[in-house]
């Protein structure tokens, strides 16, 4: 909508894309230092941080770790959909198109938000109204970041759930949530959250709660509309056979951080940090021998008692004394576009996929 | 050869799904229908399906937590519905259940002790001293110790209370444990080590498991044979490694192959035979056979016949018409029909 002041967040129709540099595909969201912290009795407690993350345009960031390693905080916290309090972001940067998030006014924010930015969450019924029709959920986003008219909305709305594979969507835009599967459900989701045409989609494991044959199908779906709308997403997982299908780079968080990240297929195969050779071995296969499970041993330590060093080194099989002093940096391993935050990385043989 | 430890036959069970004014039952939700199955001494059964397949309600029933409205069960021998006072206790010390969630199968206001040692207590096999060297025990057994006996559920994580409520369920040495989703609420590396100790378990105590689970790769790792749920009913069952080898039922395939594996070079380009739509409602079964309508082999004879579960090759059953009519599988996987398959859209960005 031209005729808005330019704001930080008018800026859809800038120059054309650049060409890609030989580096790959330029950032369309960079996160920096973010550090997140959460109220407790005794004071705030960092749950997130420092976190560094780089999402190309185009590209889908898989984010993947356990319960607990701050993968959904950090995910809500580029929405800047923390609760504050009890949380609070009291330093780091989300770099949207030169903008950082994290500074802009509320109302600035709340038109990247659902427009350039937009979310969609693993129970699609805490997030969809059970009072209003699904057609009038999808037209009120659109109407909230278009002006067109109530009727032009509902013909857009019904056009995106036939676009997300919803049959009949002329009849289905006026049923209420309660009537459709989860499945469907999560359609109905991501038509609210493609609506806009936003150019980054952040899924906080939107399929975790679906079986697993309409999993494939929601999967299919969003790397259809990825390609459609040319999207980048960043997807928050804790299955490591989601990321294999879906993702081009991954970040492995634990206890709060990044441990390593670099482009999917590579890092599947060599992994370069003993957690991610840790998970992929814990991994239970369809294909390959049929043995005893490896298993990483131990738990995920709360935020409240990570251990000094590594967070890593109490359960990791290759530590030495060193891995106790000092929290490693996150440095370049094992080749281009690699970083791990290990000690180890360079002398150990982890083993991967291959 | 041994009689099985557990024989079901023709269960069925079906709940009220919606009352009318009277407050008498208007539709009827058909959860187990005509399930029939085998276990056993010290083997492990997998059931897998889909929500709303039946396989919890299957595991119930077995365990006589719910009655069932038809079919009978055998275990060891004697017909468990017909068992009442001294007998019916003595079949329920033998026969235990794992539930999913952690956090709900344990008393928050009871100390470890007492949780473990309640079995024990009740079914008046020791009491006092002797009671917690038992149940310190059997916190050994699962990898906890001496210093947890004292302690409150809160104050273990979740695959510790995984353990918790396995080291009561086999207190009394039972013969066979119905695991529900046991591994399901927890985190891959923790996932790992609970199916370990089920695995060790039934190595040192010949305990036989019924592991319900809705993961394919979860039940391949700890079963000798699975059973295969859809609306109600088990369309395939037979070796573990023949199933996942050879599918024998079209539902059957299109689950293995929605399972993604987490290898980003073996998963991306892969055929796959994708199965369109949701599983049906189950108060409302389609005729015939319940898949027809998502099946990519479906004939006229599927829309208006349901196929009996038969044996189509030594060991594994399918209940599925291509074995008799049409195209005739006679016992071959459904793989070789040259089924449609869709390749695996690659992700956009492809290699940097």
């Amino acid at each position: 909508m031209r005729d808005e002041l330019a704001s930080p967040t008018d800026l859809e129709e800038g120059p054309a894309p650049a060409p890609v540099p030989p580096g790959g595909p330029e950032p369309v969201l960079e996160i920096r230092e973010l550090v997140v912290e959460f109220a407790t009795g005794r004071g705030y407690l960092p749950v997130v941080g420092p976190v560094d993350l780089t999402l190309p345009k185009g590209r889908t960031l898989g984010l993947v770790g356990e319960s607990g390693s701050g993968k959904t905080v950090t995910a809500l916290s580029v929405l800047r959909l923390i609760p504050m309090p009890p949380g609070r972001i009291p330093a780091g940067r989300a770099l949207f198109e030169g903008h950082d998030l994290f500074s802009l006014p509320e109302k600035a924010m709340s038109d990247i938000r659902g427009r350039r930015i937009a979310m969609i969450f693993q129970e699609p019924m805490t997030s969809l109204d059970p009072a209003f029709t699904v057609g009038a959920q999808i037209s009120e986003v659109i109407r909230r970041h278009k002006q067109i008219s109530r009727r032009q909305a509902w013909k857009e709305a019904v056009d995106l759930l036939g676009q997300v594979g919803i049959p009949s969507p002329g009849r289905r835009a006026g049923h209420y949530p309660h009537a459709f599967s989860g499945g469907m459900r999560q359609r109905v989701m991501i038509a609210m959250a493609v609506s806009c045409q936003p150019d980054v989609l952040i899924a906080d494991e939107p399929t975790t709660a679906l079986d697993v044959t309409v999993q494939a199908q929601i999967l299919d779906l969003l790397k259809e509309l990825q390609a459609e709308l040319g999207m980048s997403m960043i997807f928050v997982t804790h299955d490591l056979g989601v990321v294999a299908d879906i993702c081009d780079d991954v970040a492995v968080m634990y206890a709060g951080q990044v441990v390593e990240s670099g482009p999917a297929p590579d890092l599947f195969e060599r992994p370069q940090h003993p957690y991610t050779e840790g998970l992929l071995l814990s991994m239970p296969r369809l294909d390959g021998e049929r043995e005893r499970m490896f298993s990483i041993g131990g738990v995920v330590p709360p935020p409240d008692r990570l251990p000094a060093g590594c967070r890593f080194h109490p359960r990791c099989p290759y530590s030495i004394d060193a891995c106790t002093e000092r929290l490693p940096e996150l440095f370049p391993a094992g080749g281009p576009d690699r970083l791990a935050r290990c000690i180890r990385s360079e002398e150990l043989e982890l083993k991967g996929t291959r | 050869m041994n009689p099985p430890l557990l024989e079901a036959s023709g269960l069925r069970k079906r709940f009220v799904s919606s009352r009318n004014g009277l407050g008498l039952a208007r539709e009827w939700v058909h959860a187990v229908n005509d399930v029939s199955l085998t276990i056993d001494s010290g083997e492990t059964m997998g059931v897998v399906g889909e929500s709303g397949s039946g396989k919890s309600t299957l595991g119930r029933l077995l365990l006589r937590l719910i009655e069932p409205d038809a079919g009978t069960i055998r275990f060891d021998g004697q017909d468990l519905r017909a068992l009442r006072g001294r007998r019916l206790r003595q079949s329920r010390a033998d026969m235990q259940m794992v539930f999913q969630d952690p956090y709900a199968s344990l008393d928050p206001t009871k100390m470890i002790l007492d949780s473990v040692g309640e079995p024990l207590r009740v079914h008046g096999r020791t009491s006092g001293r002797e009671l917690e060297a038992q149940v310190l025990e059997l916190l050994e057994f699962v990898g906890l110790g001496e210093h947890h006996l004292k302690r409150y559920p809160y104050e273990f994580s979740g695959g510790q209370r995984q353990r918790i409520a396995i080291a009561r369920a086999v207190a009394l040495h039972p013969r066979l444990v119905v695991a529900d989703e046991p591994v399901s609420a927890l985190d891959v590396s923790t996932q790992s080590q609970v199916i370990n100790l089920m695995l060790d378990l039934q190595e040192r105590l010949g305990v036989a498991y019924l592991f319900i689970s809705h993961d394919l790769s979860v039940v391949r790792q700890i079963s000798d044979r699975i059973s295969v749920m859809y609306v109600g009913r088990i369309v395939e069952s037979g070796r573990s490694e023949e199933v996942y080898r050879a599918p024998r039922h079209p539902y059957t395939a299109g689950l293995l192959s929605a399972v993604p594996i987490p290898d980003p070079r073996r998963q991306r380009g892969r055929e796959r035979l994708v199965l369109h739509g949701d599983a049906p409602d189950p108060s409302h079964p389609p005729a015939g056979c319940p898949f027809h309508p998502r099946c990519p082999h479906a004939m006229d004879i599927c829309r208006t016949e349901t196929p009996p579960l038969a044996e189509v090759a030594p060991g594994t059953a399918a209940a599925c018409h291509l074995h008799e009519h049409g195209p005739r599988l006679q016992g071959g996987t459904v793989r070789d029909l040259g089924t449609p398959t869709k390749r695996i859209p690659e992700p956009l960005g492809g290699q940097r």
